[in-house]
């Protein structure tokens, strides 16, 4: 009844171009069966024993149906020569669908579906091999509250970096061995250290990193950037 | 009034004229009106006048209405002032001499405050075949009756408008294709730039940097007297 | 592969731009079964076979199922081709399960494994003759039969054991002069040549060699009988069929040449049982006590002796029952009927106890109406106390006290528990009730809580209209349950069977009471329209409109309310070949209304296909949409409006699809399109300033939608009255279309109390699923403005994605999806959804999330702990802080 088939291995499918919005004219007389497999995933046996009879095959949007077998083959009976779209149907899974072309002379191509493209032909191996694209995901996953969200929130992140710099940095400079450092630091950068609103205003201002001349502070400050960007990327 | 008269017309011409580009038939109909002057549950019809439509496509037509005669003139005249409908029929013969009747009906009182300037709308499908003759009177707002001096009820001033089918919309497939290629290839030559500025990408670590700064530099001008 | 994985690229980005909007609303898996539930059912029974321990039933609704007989629930069920061209023509179950079904002259064969429902093999049969034909399986062998009246038998057989052997004969039978008049009894072919007595039977065995065929005389097997003689089948070990007459039947057996009949008689509806101890034969009586409507009487199969007569509890609302199939196991004896109304149910011998009952006719359902439910006695208490105006004062203040200890007592011993399961209003109008009317005439209440039906009343020889090819009964809600305590009115139209003349039917929805019962119209119905004006028992009036113009109302002393407004109202009507004609009532008088034409318009040649006016209820809450410079361009939103889709056949572009929108009160045609080698289902939507309808495309072999709005633009004509006949613009319409990556069947959209929301598309899709899709998605984009999330649109996409998050009904799936029903419910964001066909889906939708209402999960104790933790902590570090000042002054 079909076409001696033409088997195209997936990887290497073809392409080529043909006129689809000529429909072929149908010969009432012939009639052709689509023939097709369907694989199941792996793990179909263990969730649903019964796969076979709770997965349809729709041809033309339930105008033809084909029901599949133990083995999963299927086979859509009585179709005058034309086009069709063969749809798989299981309520666990979602397959691709493909489309069927059967000519007057009761030759078969079987390519895919492209609604947008409807001049493409990606071809497809005839009989149909139908594989689950995966299970089908009907439900929304329930948010669950985690601290590590609440905390790497950068509006709660913004407020406790500097709630944490002012408790902490205070305790740093009652350490006698770290005063003196940041009190050499400061007398270090005293003549190159501007009035500190001018240069954030100068740092806002260029929208760029802080020159040279304020290398120092910038050490300090790229630290504390360092330590929020690590936190950041936690 | 005139405003909304004036964009009633432009908008049925302007509907026309976008259309008649792409329209594949053409012919001629011819319209034999008449109307009813006496609200009656089976109203008799008198003769109003003639439309011809000559070409379908360009939406000519050549009017040709008698005057009201004086008797008829106090028949609307009542028929406005009892608030009763005011009925046409139209008989539409077409090129091939099919005919079909079409009625339609305005309020006689909105007819006579336009002082008889009344539209035609005829409606055809696909083919260029008539499917409704609809009379309507341009107005913003209707009445309940209204009394008209009879020498405003005299002559007809009918516009007709034929009105196309538009041929519906089609996905518009092309351009979405061009759009994804377009973004297929902005991918291929790299990533996506981001082009909003420095601030706007990285304001939530220069806000508690530029806060902490202040809060230091606040208590910090005891340290620096210190060290003076 | 390379396209695909841009496929699903597409479709990721769709994603993340649908996310974006956060317009993509999916249930929760925890959420499955809490509101939405699903009823499953398989149709009329045709064919019944027991089964070890389990039914194995067909279906008008061409379908087979196997049911549980402990309860009937389904275990498997298998859906066929469409009913409505395909019909099951035999099920035979041997070691496998074998059935037939199919069109006049194809059919499939198929067997499936009983347990399972599993495919096993499947072949066709075609014929080039397009006459009735029979099949039957005898000892392996399938037989088709055609009877070709006065002429002869074709008989084609195929060996089932021997890969479907086929071999054809012909046997000659002039005598065939009615089919109704034969039978087929496994391998005989059985007929009477007349209805009496002087009738000749003649019959003959197709699998014998000589086709001899036999001729006897009617006299000489029933002697004497005077009235009309029947031949019915009858299921037996040997070759049987009945004769019947007025009432009673004979059984008789043929065997080559030989005819015996049964000294004894039965009733036409008797079965025989052989598995039994002793083989038996069942019939249905009706009863002999007054309370009991059905008794079932048991006789020896030899000598006909009665064995027993068991009074059945028969409920009352039930049809005419007969029996399909029995079986016997150990001392129990299962009998299955089915009834008029649909229902099919087990009775189990020797008690007689009916099992369980199956309501078939749910599964035929034409029409849908949500009623809300009335307060509680105690709310209704405390409306009459305002009421009660003539009453004294000492009365009225024992009545408040008394409601008031009411109240209080509800309030302490939780009424509120008790009220969940009572038919009482919620405070959201979640907990509604849905009238439905089935094909076959009965009418049931059902519970949206819990899916059980509440009450149900069957209208006996009743048949649907048929509106464009769709069966519909009319039903209206004359007056809702919310002025108690005048109870809710709501009525039904339906058409008498025989005579095609109007049935009415008045009933209150919440109880299923009627005063007046079914009530027969002397007219034929064209149309009937419920009318928005109250009388001043807040009953709504219907006006029925007769097919010779009659017009008639009821109640019928709400003429002369009616009369007032009739110079406002305003009907259309049309027929199938594409008349349209309005009517005005302005020559109705004082008592009599009447129905004046006004316009008409034709769309011939092309045919009807769907007419769709918006919902009644439908509220529209904005006037305008905001363009993203500020200004408001205005809705047209037009009550009158109709929205018509027509299909031509054209010889140059196969069909033509065309869609007016005319107005109802001037047949102005505002707005007309026309979709080239576009042919249907055309499925039509309409609300608010916008339609949507689907199609398939010839030309490129797809099914699209197309939406087209309509603006006034950026002036208002007129923001307060709306009339028809002011016409000083006429709309601006944007349309756009999308392609629909699926085959729908079945469009709605979805209600909500006060339009605020937003709306959603219900699809009903060809593979069981209905899916919602966001009209923000269809809306067209304005020509010339920028669409992106700062002006509230998406992008336009050529495909609508269907997203599996977005199906309703998640893993349910709903066999042939038929229609979907919406109501709004009194929570504005929530919707009610009745998704009815071979199966029953009931859910309820939020288009913009639940946004007035807690989240389900919303945690109560966590916002205790962090307010008790925040006063504490407060009343804490005052005290420290006191402390702490102490310190620093003694410092």
């Amino acid at each position: 009844m079909y076409s001696p088939f033409f088997l195209i291995p997936l990887a290497l499918s073809l392409t080529a171009h043909a006129e689809t919005s000529v429909e072929e004219e149908s010969d009432e007389n012939n009639r052709y069966n689509i023939e097709g497999r369907i694989f199941p995933l792996s793990d179909y046996q263990t969730t649903q024993t019964n796969w076979q009879a709770n997965t349809k095959v729709h041809v033309n949007g339930g105008e033809h149906l084909g029901f599949v077998k133990r083995d999963g083959s299927f086979v859509v009976h009585n179709l005058p020569a034309g086009s069709y779209v063969v749809e798989v149907f299981n309520p666990e899974y979602t397959f691709e669908p493909a489309r069927v072309e059967i000519n007057s002379k009761g030759k078969f191509r079987a390519r895919k579906v492209n609604h947008i493209r409807t001049s493409e032909v990606i071809v497809v191996p005839y009989p149909l091999r139908m594989k689950a694209l995966g299970k089908t995901r009907y439900f929304q996953v329930r948010e669950q509250w985690r601290i590590t969200d609440l905390l790497f929130n950068p509006m709660v992140m913004m407020m406790v970096l500097p709630l944490l710099f002012i408790m902490v940095l205070p305790k740093m400079m009652n350490d006698p061995d770290t005063k003196k450092e940041m009190e050499q630091i400061q007398n270090m950068a005293k003549f190159e250290l501007p009035e500190m609103s001018d240069m954030v205003s100068n740092f806002l201002a260029s929208s760029t990193m802080p020159s040279e001349k304020t290398e120092k502070t910038q050490g300090m400050a790229s630290k504390k950037n360092a330590k929020t960007r690590k936190r950041i990327d936690k | 009034m005139i405003y909304c008269l004036s964009a009633f017309l432009v908008l049925l011409l302007s509907v026309q004229k976008s259309y008649s580009g792409n329209i594949e038939y053409d012919g001629s109909v011819t319209i034999r009106l008449q109307h009813a002057l006496v609200a009656l549950e089976d109203p008799t019809f008198t003769e109003r006048g003639n439309v011809t439509i000559q070409s379908l496509r360009l939406g000519q037509a050549t009017i040709n209405q008698k005057p009201l005669s004086s008797e008829e003139q106090l028949q609307l005249r009542d028929l406005a002032a009892k608030n009763n409908f005011y009925q046409i029929k139209s008989i539409v013969t077409a090129n091939d001499g099919s005919q079909k009747t079409f009625l339609s009906a305005v309020k006689a009182c909105m007819l006579a405050e336009s002082e008889l300037d009344d539209r035609l709308s005829v409606s055809i499908d696909y083919m260029g075949r008539v499917i409704a003759v609809a009379l309507i009177v341009a107005s913003k707002s209707t009445c309940e009756g209204a009394v008209v001096p009879l020498e405003k009820l005299k002559h007809f001033t009918t516009s007709v408008y034929v009105r196309h089918t538009e041929p519906g919309p089609i996905p518009d497939t092309a351009s979405y294709i061009q759009k994804l290629e377009r973004e297929r290839e902005a991918k291929e030559k790299g990533e996506v730039k981001d082009n909003r500025s420095f601030l706007a990408k990285y304001w939530m670590y220069i806000v508690p940097l530029v806060i902490v700064m202040v809060v230091s530099s606040a208590t910090n001008p005891d340290a620096q007297q210190g060290s003076q | 592969m390379a396209s695909f994985q841009s496929i699903m690229k597409k479709y990721l980005i769709i994603l993340v731009i649908i996310l974006n909007f956060q317009i993509l609303l999916a249930l929760y898996e925890d959420q499955v079964g809490k509101f939405d539930w699903k009823r499953s059912f398989i149709g009329k029974v045709k064919y019944a076979h027991f089964d070890s321990g389990k039914i194995i039933v067909g279906t008008e609704e061409n379908t087979i199922a196997c049911l549980n007989s402990r309860n009937g629930n389904i275990i498997w069920r298998q859906l066929l081709e469409d009913p409505r061209e395909h019909q099951l023509q035999l099920l035979h179950s041997d070691r496998d399960l074998l059935s037939i079904s199919g069109t006049i002259n194809n059919w499939f064969v198929r067997t499936w494994d009983h347990h399972t429902g599993t495919l096993l093999s499947e072949w066709t049969i075609s014929s080039d003759k397009s006459i009735p034909s029979e099949f039957t399986v005898v000892k392996g062998i399938l037989i088709h039969i055609f009877p070709n009246l006065n002429s002869h038998l074709d008989v084609v057989t195929y060996n089932l054991d021997e890969n479907n052997q086929k071999n054809t004969i012909k046997v000659p039978a002039p005598w065939i002069t009615d089919t109704s008049n034969c039978v087929l009894t496994q391998s005989y072919y059985i007929c009477i040549s007349k209805n009496d007595i002087s009738g000749q039977l003649y019959y003959v065995d197709i699998l014998s060699e000589s086709h001899n065929v036999h001729v006897k005389t009617l006299h000489s097997i029933l002697g004497d009988v005077t009235d009309l003689i029947e031949i019915l089948p009858f299921d037996d070990i040997l070759p049987a069929f009945l004769l019947s007459s007025n009432g009673q039947a004979s059984v008789v057996h043929v065997d080559k040449d030989t005819v015996n009949r049964k000294i004894y008689k039965v009733m036409p509806n008797a079965i025989t049982n052989h598995n039994g101890e002793k083989p038996l034969i069942y019939q249905l009586e009706p009863a002999v006590h007054p309370d009991k409507l059905v008794q079932i009487r048991v006789k020896d199969y030899v000598t006909c002796q009665d064995e027993m007569a068991i009074e059945l509890d028969y409920p009352i609302g039930l049809g005419v029952p007969t029996i399909v199939a029995t079986a016997t196991k150990n001392t129990l004896t299962d009998i299955l009927l089915s009834t008029t109304d649909n229902a099919f149910m087990l009775v189990r011998l020797s008690d007689g106890k009916i099992m369980w009952t199956r309501e078939e006719a749910l599964s035929n359902i034409v029409t849908v109406e949500f009623f809300e439910l009335p307060v509680s006695e105690l709310d209704a208490s405390i409306e009459n106390e305002f009421k009660a105006s003539s009453s004294s004062v000492f009365s009225m203040l024992s009545h408040r006290l008394n409601t008031q200890a009411k109240q209080l007592s509800t309030l302490i011993f939780g009424g509120q528990l008790m009220s969940k399961n009572s038919l009482v209003r919620d405070e959201f109008g979640l907990h509604k009730l849905i009238v439905v009317a089935t094909k076959v005439g009965k009418v049931f209440a059902i519970d949206t809580l819990s899916g059980s039906i509440v009450w149900s009343y069957r209208l006996p020889n009743v048949e649907p209209f048929s509106i464009l090819g769709e069966d519909k009964i009319l039903l209206f809600a004359q007056r809702t349950a919310r002025y108690a305590p005048l109870p809710a009115e709501c009525i039904l139209l339906a058409k008498d069977k025989y005579t095609g003349k109007g049935v009415m039917f008045q009933f209150d929805p919440i109880t299923g009471y009627s005063k007046r019962g079914v009530k027969k119209l002397d007219h034929r119905i064209a149309q009937a329209i419920l009318l928005p004006y109250e009388d001043d028992q807040h009953l709504k009036p219907v006006l029925i409109i007769s097919s010779t113009n009659e017009v008639y109302l009821h109640p019928s002393c709400a003429v002369a309310e009616v009369y007032k407004q009739a110079s406002r109202l305003y009907t259309y009507s049309f027929d199938e070949i594409g008349t349209f004609k309005g009517f005005s009532f302005i020559h109705s008088t004082k008592d009599k209304l009447r129905m004046t034409p006004s316009w008409e318009l034709q769309l011939q040649p092309a045919k009807l296909v769907a007419v769709k006016t918006k919902h009644p209820n439908e509220r529209v809450h904005s006037q305008g949409r905001v363009l993203p410079d500020r200004s408001v361009y205005y809705k047209y939103v037009n009550p009158n409006l109709i929205a018509v889709a027509t299909i031509s056949d054209d010889l140059v572009h196969k069909h033509v699809l065309s869609v007016y929108l005319i107005d109802g009160v001037t047949g102005l045609i505002l707005y007309a399109t026309s979709h080239k080698r576009c042919k249907g289902p055309v499925h039509l939507v309409h609300s608010e300033n916008w339609i949507v309808y689907s199609y398939f495309n010839e030309r490129f072999r797809r099914t699209e939608f197309a939406a087209a709005e309509l603006y006034e633009g950026h002036v208002q004509s007129n923001s307060s009255v709306f009339s028809s006949y002011a016409v000083s613009l006429l709309p601006h319409v944007q349309s756009q279309s999308y392609i629909l990556p699926a085959s729908p069947v079945s469009m709605t959209v979805t209600l909500t109390e006060r339009g605020i929301t937003n709306k959603f598309l219900l699809v009903g899709l060809s593979n069981g699923g209905v899916i919602e899709i966001p009209w923000l998605l269809l809306q067209p984009r304005l020509n010339d403005l920028p669409c992106g999330p700062e002006e509230s649109c998406i992008p336009y996409m050529p495909e609508i994605p269907l997203p599996s998050e977005a199906v309703i009904n998640y893993n349910q799936t709903i066999g042939r999806v038929k229609g979907i029903e919406v109501a709004p419910a009194r929570l504005e964001s929530t919707s009610h959804v009745l998704v009815y066909g071979l199966d029953l889906f009931y859910t309820k939708v939020a288009p913009s999330k639940t946004f007035d209402m807690l989240k389900e999960d919303f945690d109560y104790m966590m916002i205790i702990l962090v307010l008790t933790g925040l006063v504490v902590a407060s009343y804490l570090t005052k005290y420290l802080a006191a402390k702490k000042a102490l310190k620093q002054m003694w410092k």
